[in-house]
């Protein structure tokens, strides 16, 4: 028993050791601009940090009655709701197709993985001059094959879906990577035994595969909720918002009153906001996905 | 046990690395800065070299002359001041000195368009400089009219000139072969604009005319202007004029519907379009002469036609502006001296094709070896310049100007609808 105890306590200290650099990183870098945050949301204040102003509960006020924030909050959930289904779903059909060992799926591997480390900035300016309707390569052979071109990024319909577009091509490969992990985590007895019963490549898909899969389906799902609603780069790069905000996301909004209207108290509020939004939907989706994998076993 | 120690060890010794050079990192970036400075300073340990940041957003084709004006500036000074330059795309810009004004971490020195000094100058971002010009540092007596009043913020001086721009009809003289018309004669009057653009629509394949709608120099207020219409007039928004509803009813419909060019375009956007030789007519600053002859595009340059009510055209400058993180104050002023005086002013117009921002040098012969200068000077006195003046001209011009152009470009909403719901916003915005 003594042992034990002594033992445990030790692994414990060796744990928070090994833990600390992270969580010291966590604290100052994540924790603390958190809680500054929250307090300067009940606050309005000048660029230069001066003339503080005690607001109450104003500012949050402002942004229930605010139809910019719900026009970002749309938007927001319009890109989520498209985007976590189709990258996922892509990653999972991807990866499934090139877990073999062949070197043509090695090569699909790399290449669908380039673009999820390049810099999304880089990816996002090479998009807008690739649609730009009078001078981009995918329009001229759009023009040679005899279709009449878009301008695809001022069009108020087709600027988001182009926008969730860019950011599906870029992330699927990430997704793809760790859902291939996954898949190797399967035991290859369960296919085994269910070919011999005579189920066919669908069957064992959603039989076998999606379920034993869940536990990382969970989190990449979780993973990819969280990203979308934090969706801000490719936005800023080829639409800044527009046009007319209907790519306005709440990162966008968050930008745009900070950096453009200096009100670092409202765009605080936002950012509350946002994530207490985000926070609420992730937890709710990992409790009702990862419920259900109970259930099964 | 020996493995336990061994790796709390190399715990620990990660751990300090990581703190060491954080702190190391904290300390490299307020002397990065100055980096160059402090091996200056080794090189001549004798003398005290005052070193100035300045900060600007010349990414273009000036660059290259602004770079070795500063040079010169920096080997030829008497009061061993070395002025250290960072050059960086416009946003950028702004967005870095949002982060360190507040902090007192910003340059010395910066340079930005003259329509934002209001958001800068309220909050004490920028130092009063109205000293520079009673102690002669600035001759108040040859800065241009149109800039005067807009280097300064509640009749306050905050900045001083650094250059000061114009707008002209830039019209590609092979398309105009092409469409059949004579490519000395571009169009005086918005009448010929008007059937010049058609004529290339109709017989070419590019497009006729066109003005840029958002993150660009301002291009639709020319045309407002030109029919005796403006956007904020002695602090009351008049955007939904009749002669607005009229001006932008007609080019709306140009544009949109005669399809002179595409609906909504950035400033970038329009200048790729005109660079690519598929555009024929667009208004464009001294700026841009240098890069379209580099590529080598057989075009010209022309006063802005007429309007109806005026012949007008869009005048913009950049000042230079005293931050409140600068200790150097006396450093500064000398340089705002330097670069406001002749010479200097004409090496850099004759290196950008800028008009100068004196108005004693109109006839200097020396000029006349850049001919863009005399061009891009002639409309100093019909210039206007663009909601200056303002704490929130970014807001304004992004929240309710562009949205309105957007929906009438891009949706074809009513014209009086969109300027009134417009007009709406900015006398909120004005408050």
């Amino acid at each position: 028993m003594k042992t034990r105890s002594s033992f445990g306590k030790k692994r414990e200290r060796a744990g928070l050791l090994f833990v600390a650099p992270s969580m010291l990183i966590l604290i100052v870098f994540v924790f603390v601009p958190l809680l500054i945050s929250v307090a300067f949301s009940f606050f309005k204040f000048d660029m230069m940090f001066n003339n503080f102003k005690f607001l109450n509960l104003d500012n949050y006020t402002k942004l229930l009655s605010n139809s910019r924030f719900f026009n970002a909050l749309w938007n927001t959930v319009y890109y989520t709701v498209c985007t976590v289904p189709l990258n996922i779903g892509l990653a999972l059909i991807v990866a499934v197709l090139v877990k073999r060992q062949s070197w043509f799926a090695r090569f699909c591997k790399s290449v669908f993985f380039i673009p999820a480390v390049c810099s999304m900035t880089v990816i996002s300016i090479v998009w807008s001059f690739l649609i730009n309707k009078d001078i981009g390569v995918f329009s001229y052979w759009m023009q040679v094959l005899g279709f009449n071109t878009v301008d695809l990024l001022n069009s108020p319909t087709w600027a988001m879906p182009t926008v969730i577009l860019v950011g599906i091509w870029k992330n699927f490969g990430f997704y793809m990577v760790i859902l291939l992990a996954g898949l190797n985590g399967i035991d290859e007895s369960y296919y085994e035994a269910a070919e011999i019963d005579g189920a066919s490549g669908l069957r064992k898909f959603w039989g076998i595969t999606v379920p034993m899969l869940m536990p990382t389906l969970s989190f990449t799902i979780v993973n990819c909720i969280i990203g979308s609603f934090q969706v801000f780069d490719q936005v800023y790069i080829m639409t800044k918002g527009g046009p007319l905000f209907r790519t306005q996301t709440l990162v966008q909004l968050i930008y745009s009153t900070a950096f453009e209207s200096f009100d670092m108290g409202y765009a605080s509020t936002i950012a509350v906001a946002l994530f207490v939004i985000t926070f609420t939907v992730s937890v709710l989706t990992f409790k009702h996905l990862t419920r259900d994998e109970d259930s099964l076993a | 046990m020996r493995r336990r120690i061994l790796s709390a060890g190399i715990v620990m010794v990660l751990l300090l690395t990581m703190v060491l050079s954080a702190c190391s990192a904290n300390s490299e970036d307020t002397k990065g800065a100055t980096a160059a400075s402090s091996s200056e300073k080794t090189e001549e340990p004798s003398s005290e070299k005052t070193v100035v940041t300045f900060w600007n957003g010349f990414t273009g084709s000036d660059q290259a002359t602004l770079e070795a004006l500063v040079d010169e500036y920096n080997q030829t000074n008497d009061k061993n001041i070395e002025v250290e330059m960072s050059i960086m795309p416009w946003d950028s810009l702004y967005q870095k000195l949002s982060t360190v004004l507040p902090v007192g971490e910003g340059p010395d020195m910066v340079a930005m368009a003259t329509e934002r000094i209001g958001t800068y100058a309220e909050p004490g971002a920028f130092v009063d400089v109205s000293d520079a010009y009673t102690t002669g540092i600035i001759d108040e007596s040859v800065v241009p009219g149109a800039l005067q009043e807009n280097l300064k913020y509640n009749g306050t001086y905050y900045g001083v000139p650094m250059n000061f721009a114009t707008l002209l009809l830039y019209y590609n003289k092979t398309i105009f072969e092409e469409a059949g018309l004579d490519p000395e004669s571009p169009p005086t009057n918005w009448d010929e604009l008007e059937q010049y653009a058609q004529q290339i629509v109709d017989n070419t394949d590019c497009y006729g005319f066109d003005m840029a709608v958002k993150e660009t120099t301002p291009m639709w207020c020319i045309m407002l202007w030109g029919n005796g219409g403006d956007i904020i007039e002695d602090g009351k928004a008049v955007f939904n004029s009749e002669e607005n509803i009229e001006t932008i009813t007609r080019w709306a419909e140009n544009i949109r519907d005669k399809k002179f060019g595409p609906e909504v375009l950035t400033g970038g956007e329009i200048d790729k379009l005109f660079e690519s030789q598929k555009l024929g007519m667009y208004f464009c600053g001294p700026w841009a002469t240098g890069g379209f002859e580099d590529v080598g595009i057989d075009f010209g340059v022309a006063q802005a036609p007429e309007g109806p009510v005026q012949q007008v055209t869009q005048a913009n400058a950049v000042g230079m502006y005293l931050t409140s993180s600068s200790k150097q104050k006396e450093a500064v002023y000398d340089f705002f001296s330097w670069w406001n005086s002749a010479e200097t002013q004409v090496k850099w117009s004759l290196g950008t094709g800028f008009p100068p921002a004196r108005t004693d040098l109109e006839n200097d012969e020396r000029l006349a070896e850049n001919p863009y200068i005399e061009l891009f000077s002639k409309p100093a006195n019909e210039s206007q310049m663009y909601l200056q003046q303002l704490t929130n001209f970014a807001e304004i011009d992004n929240q309710a100007i562009v949205p309105a152009f957007e929906k009438i470009l891009l949706e074809g909403a009513d014209v009086k609808t969109a300027l009134d719901e417009a007009n709406e916003q900015i006398e909120a915005l004005l408050e």
